[in-house]
């Protein structure tokens, strides 16, 4: 049987019971939404990549303590959350510029040119893009946790509810509130900038 | 003072003009759906993904197995490996006393081995004695520059001197902390 169409309850069975390896699966199912929900929540591209491998670990050392009736994803990302915030405690991280990070990452737009564009439309596509990050960065961290949550790794509201451990009304009225924000930070930002272009 | 039950007052006499913090947690409860926005989203999920470096999954996977081997890995058997390890270096050794008594014409055992024995506790001693000269020489040189430093320089130039010492160490912790 291919172990890649287990489910992921069934895959941390079969680890619990030796299988070790198949906890490979699990890391590439989980790497890329982890690797992005952290790197947005602290700006730093070391960092996150640091902490996501520290992540794996601790949900390595805790299969022990994983009630199966609840979500894996919901689960992980709930070690995911944690874990950031301890760090960003540990680091007294508030707020982080997406400037103050420029230097020792790479750019978003850098990574992955959009396909199929000219080179106008891709510079105006990475502009848009960076202005959207930097609008989400922006965002108190109680807004931005849920906006990557929901929006960049697509766990629905309860699920959501479930990892940050709030009730499933407020998650909803921060979300709602937090998109606002971002569109009215994007919104003043067109602003701006189309006052520069006319001026 | 004010009476919390005359806040709770006012909020209930002017609806209109609710605490910001509570008219935000109020707006959608459980059952009430959340109106999404195809616009935003779409602009969101078109954000470019951070890309995993092709190293991270078998960094992770050599930390699990790692973690794996010595959550296994029980006294007994630590104490087995000890013991074939032990048993591994006096064959070893054993073998190296005959070598020595073959190219020496040695023929017993116990003077091959007291040899040996001299001749690793006279290398030892050598580089024991070897270290004790660089820690005696290091500590020469500290103490006389540290000499030469109270004597003759002035009071100012020491307090300079050890204000720059304390700020190069700040420095280095910041450094250190980033």
């Amino acid at each position: 049987m291919d172990e890649t169409s287990l489910t992921d309850e069934a895959l941390v069975e079969k680890i619990k019971e030796g299988n070790v390896e198949l906890f490979e699966v699990i890391v590439s199912r989980y790497q890329r939404k982890l690797v992005n929900y952290i790197y947005r929540m602290i700006n730093n591209y070391e960092a996150a990549m640091e902490l996501c491998q520290e992540v794996f670990i601790k949900v390595y050392s805790s299969l022990d303590k994983y009630n199966p009736e609840y979500k894996f994803t919901t689960w992980i990302h709930r070690i995911s959350s944690n874990a950031t915030i301890d760090w960003m405690r540990k680091k007294k991280l508030d707020t982080f510029s997406i400037d103050a990070s420029g230097e020792d990452s790479p750019s978003l737009s850098q990574q992955l040119p959009a396909k199929g564009l000219s080179p106008l439309q891709n510079l105006e596509m990475s502009q848009l893009q960076g202005r959207i990050e930097a609008a989400i960065d922006e965002l108190p961290f109680i807004y931005k946790q849920l906006i990557v949550l929901r929006h960049i790794n697509e766990l629905s509201y309860d699920e959501i509810a479930k990892t940050v451990d709030l009730p499933l009304g407020t998650v909803k009225n921060r979300i709602f509130r937090g998109r606002e924000m971002l569109k009215s930070k994007l919104a003043e930002e067109m602003a701006k900038r189309g006052g520069r272009q006319r001026g | 003072m004010v009476d919390p039950k005359d806040n709770e007052r006012d909020r209930i006499m002017n609806p209109a003009q609710p605490d910001d913090e509570h008219a935000e947690e109020s707006l959608f409860d459980d059952d009430t759906d959340l109106p999404e926005d195809p616009l935003l989203e779409e602009s969101l999920r078109g954000l470019p993904e951070i890309k995993v470096p092709s190293t991270f999954l078998p960094n992770v996977m050599f930390q699990v197995y790692e973690k794996h081997a010595r959550e296994r890995i029980s006294i007994p058997q630590v104490l087995l490996i000890s013991a074939v390890l032990l048993i591994l270096t006096i064959g070893f050794f054993t073998l190296d006393i005959y070598d020595y008594m073959a190219g020496h014409d040695i023929d017993s055992f116990s003077q091959g081995m007291s040899i040996k024995v001299k001749a690793v506790l006279a290398q030892f001693d050598e580089w024991l004695s070897a270290f004790g000269g660089l820690v005696s020489a290091s500590w020469q040189i500290v103490s006389g520059s540290l000499g030469y430093f109270f004597k003759n320089v002035s009071i100012g130039i020491q307090i300079l001197i050890l204000l720059m010492i304390l700020a190069l160490g700040f420095g280095a912790k910041r450094l250190l902390n980033r």
